[in-house]
């Protein structure tokens, strides 16, 4: 018998401390956290971390950071279940376990020189955060850019104060699917917005984020506005224990979310994601 | 100054129509503009005019006690208000208003009603041109129904 | 005599005492030696002291789901397989990974201490060990090594044992695995059958293999001898007790998510997971959290799992395979498909484990010759 160590730091988190906790809305809380050295891969827009939280559990969470302030680690968390809803109660001060990064970017560079669509649904603005930051940024290096975003009501639009005033509001649209008369925006679909007379889809490439069946409706909705299959991104979702394609758990059709995914061109994953329970 | 003629074909919804289609329709219709918080049809009512919106923004909203007015849908430039001047009973099943001073062609139901009887081509051709909307509606309502955004759907 | 003729020097011959003289040379190597043996009326991978611990004079009975063992023959290796693979010698069924503090005030994370055994694995069938190449697949080629598994695969010695019968439920001949083991091994034995003594025809693969060959009591092998093993080994590849054909099959499955075949299996399977458990190359796993003495501490443990598990899938909105059907197509697509788009092999050795450990005894064979051939529903 030999005693190896370091058979399985791939698992290991890293312990990290949280420096800010922002309430988006009701049960959504963005926490910023401060990057532990020994995580020293940077994160690129479209990949997840592991967030571990002690005695309760670990789950895959997108970046939704600045991906220019590497230093901070920030994810926008709903309590969905025992380990999101124990992270969204996380205080300035308190601890976690953080591993990652993991898994594929959105092909932001793919865009370059061209019309970069973004469109999100609900809580899939998140994962997608790290385009717009990085896009807003460098706007020049696209031929345009708009970003659709659909969500529940005015009451649960994430990232509000960037719209409204804020620096997507040259570009951003926001549709709800049902309000009261205090909202002046959009009400309908998400889909409602994807329509030839504000897209110019040709040589574009579209992000699309949020619930599979409003990433299916909105990818076949850009393709009836002629756009390629291939020039469409979606964010797969699918339970992961591992995240080093070790546990099995995240397997939708032959992919592995948590390495071929989470970021998949629709092409890839058209067919797969019309099978009921893949 | 610009037809009646002029500004149907400026709308996305019928401009493709032929020129004699179109010309038989302007027939039909007038200007009408309502103002801010103005009801352009009310649940119930008889469905006796359907409109296009030229400029504005409108609704199709219900009332629910304790929650108030609920808009499921805003409409502006190009889109339809009202559907249901196309078959009995010519009910209304919604309320729509204007949430900003809103310019809108106002057609005539009944006298349009006579002109497809007459013509079934040009009732088609309209046919045509109001399911796509329908179905739009429909897939929009179905989606909304689903609630995906919500507490137990996945987002 | 060219059928006496001597043959190369990967080949050697040994009598019943040469198992136990590779017994106690293994042993005295301090190799752990696993190898079958009767337990409880299954035969299993255990710790062997010595060669008499193997199932000499027995052998099994496989139907779809029933196992028996009995009396017959006089051999150490007459059955064909027992419900245990080598997969928990390398994956074991749970393995701890980590320990967090937080008596600190601040989380610290230690990752375990783990110790890795020296097995010596004795009577390895061609299917089970095909069934480790495919794991070094999953393993070793992944997006990180698995290091516990790596040097356990490093430090053990493989003898495997070809077979020289077929089991009722035996399909390593479609799956290409087998009867007689090609590679993978240090030393492989073919028990010979003919009328003479008790003679075992050894072949030596590696160095490891030779030195270790070289301390137990053999004499030279003849091509005659290796001619009784290859008519053994083609007459046992005639016998197979099932087929699967799997030309086209990847295609087939995949195409056929929503085939009503699916439905049919779902209303006979009870999603109870044997067959992952019981297959050699299953290898999901989930993880939990031990409250250690210590309630400041927990113990990250990472512990088998199975598809057929409803929480396997879960999201925030629920588990995504809720239906037994989507569960076992789930398993079944994967074992004989995509596990080919994932790493270029079948996930299927055709050990025949899941048909025969398979509580309502549904076989794999038949439900794949299923799928997407509506002619063969009759």
């Amino acid at each position: 018998m030999k005693d190896d160590r370091g058979l399985i730091s791939a698992m290991v988190p890293a312990a990290a401390r949280v420096l800010r906790r922002q309430v988006e809305y009701d049960e959504v809380v963005t926490l910023e956290v401060e990057r532990p050295a020994t995580l020293t891969k940077e994160f690129l827009p479209g990949q997840f971390n592991m967030l571990y939280v002690f005695g309760v559990g670990e789950i895959a969470v997108s970046h939704s950071g600045h991906p220019f302030h590497q230093d901070r680690i920030v994810h926008t968390i709903r309590a969905v279940g025992k380990v999101s809803r124990a992270l969204i109660l996380l205080k300035p001060g308190d601890w976690l376990g953080i591993r990652g990064p993991y898994g594929t970017p959105w092909p932001i560079d793919h865009a370059k020189g061209q019309n970069l669509i973004v469109v999100a649904g609900g809580l899939g603005l998140a994962p997608l955060r790290p385009v717009l930051y990085e896009v807003s940024s460098a706007k020049d290096a696209y031929r345009s850019m708009r970003l659709i975003y659909g969500t529940r009501d005015p009451s649960s639009i994430l990232y509000q104060s960037q719209f409204e005033g804020g620096p997507w509001a040259e570009f951003g649209q926001v549709t709800v699917d049902s309000a009261n008369l205090d909202w002046q925006g959009n009400v309908g679909v998400v889909t409602d917005l994807i329509s030839a007379d504000t897209l110019d889809t040709e040589n574009a490439v579209a992000l699309i984020c949020g619930p599979e069946v409003m990433m299916r409706f909105s990818a076949n909705a850009l393709i009836d506005l002629g756009m390629r299959e291939d020039r469409i991104y979606v964010s797969l979702e699918r339970n992961m224990k591992c995240a080093v394609k070790q546990c099995g758990r995240c397997q939708f059709g032959p992919y592995f979310v948590c390495r071929d995914g989470p970021v998949a061109s629709f092409g890839q994953v058209d067919k797969l994601l019309k099978i009921a329970e893949l | 100054m610009r037809t009646l003629t002029d500004l149907i074909v400026e709308q996305g919804l019928l401009k493709e129509l032929d020129p004699s289609k179109i010309e038989t329709i302007s027939g039909c219709g007038k200007n009408a503009v309502f103002e801010a918080g103005a009801y352009i049809q009310k649940e119930g009512d008889p469905a006796d005019h359907f409109y296009l919106v030229r400029a504005g923004k409108a609704s199709l909203e219900t009332f629910i006690p304790g929650r108030g007015n609920v808009i499921f849908k805003t409409l502006s430039e190009g889109d339809l208000v009202g559907v249901s001047w196309l078959v009995p009973p010519y009910r209304s099943s919604f309320d729509a208003r204007a949430l900003e001073e809103c310019r809108a062609i106002e057609f005539d139901a009944n006298c349009l009603r006579q002109h497809c009887e007459a013509d079934h081509d040009l009732g088609y051709a309209l046919l045509m041109k109001f399911v796509p909307v329908i179905l739009d509606r429909m897939r929009s309502a179905r989606l909304q129904i689903l609630d995906v955004y919500g507490p137990d759907g996945d987002g | 005599m060219s059928g006496n003729r001597q043959i190369g020097e990967q080949y050697r011959l040994m009598k019943r005492s040469g198992l136990d003289d590779l017994i106690k040379v293994l042993r005295v190597l301090d190799y752990r030696v696993i190898g079958p043996t009767e337990s409880n009326g299954v035969i299993e991978f255990a710790e062997l002291g010595d060669a008499s611990e193997l199932p000499w004079g027995l052998r099994d009975e496989q139907k779809p789901g029933s196992y028996s063992v009995s009396k017959g023959g006089d051999r150490a290796f007459e059955f064909s397989n027992g419900p245990t693979s080598l997969k928990r010698y390398f994956h074991p069924t749970e393995r701890h990974l980590w320990t967090v503090d937080a008596s600190g005030g601040q989380l610290q994370f230690e990752e375990a201490r783990v110790q890795v055994p020296k097995y010596a694995f004795l009577g390895i069938r061609p299917c089970d060990l095909a069934s480790l190449d495919i794991l070094d697949q999953v393993f070793l080629n992944g997006v990180e090594t698995n290091r516990y598994y790596e040097s356990c695969r490093q430090n053990s010695l493989y003898v495997a044992v070809n077979c020289s019968s077929a089991g009722d439920l035996c399909f390593c001949a479609s799956m290409e695995t087998g009867p007689t083991a090609r590679s993978g091994f240090d030393i492989s034995l073919t028990e010979l059958r003919s009328s003479d003594a008790y003679r075992v025809l050894i072949e030596i693969e590696t160095d490891r293999g030779r030195s270790i060959v070289n301390q137990i009591d053999t004499s030279e092998a003849h091509e005659n001898d290796l001619s009784l093993a290859r008519e053994q080994s083609d007459g046992v590849a005639r016998s197979m007790g099932r087929t699967l054909h799997t030309w086209g099959l990847r295609e087939r499955l995949q195409e056929n998510a929503d085939d009503p075949a699916w439905a049919d299996v779902a209303e006979r399977c009870l999603t109870c997971g044997n067959c992952t458990m019981v297959c050699p190359t299953c290898f999901c796993t989930t993880v939990e959290d031990r409250a250690s003495s210590h309630d400041q501490k927990y113990e990250r443990w990472n512990t088998w799992d199975s598809c057929f598990s409803l929480d396997f899938t879960f999201v925030s909105g629920g588990a995504l395979r809720q239906s037994s059907k989507s569960r076992y197509r789930q398993w079944l697509t994967h074992k004989l498909s995509t596990w080919v788009d994932q790493f270029g092999v079948s996930g299927c050795v055709g050990c025949g484990r899941c048909i025969a450990w398979c509580p309502v005894g549904i076989d794999i064979t038949e439900e794949a010759a299923r799928i997407g051939e509506p002619q063969a529903r009759a």
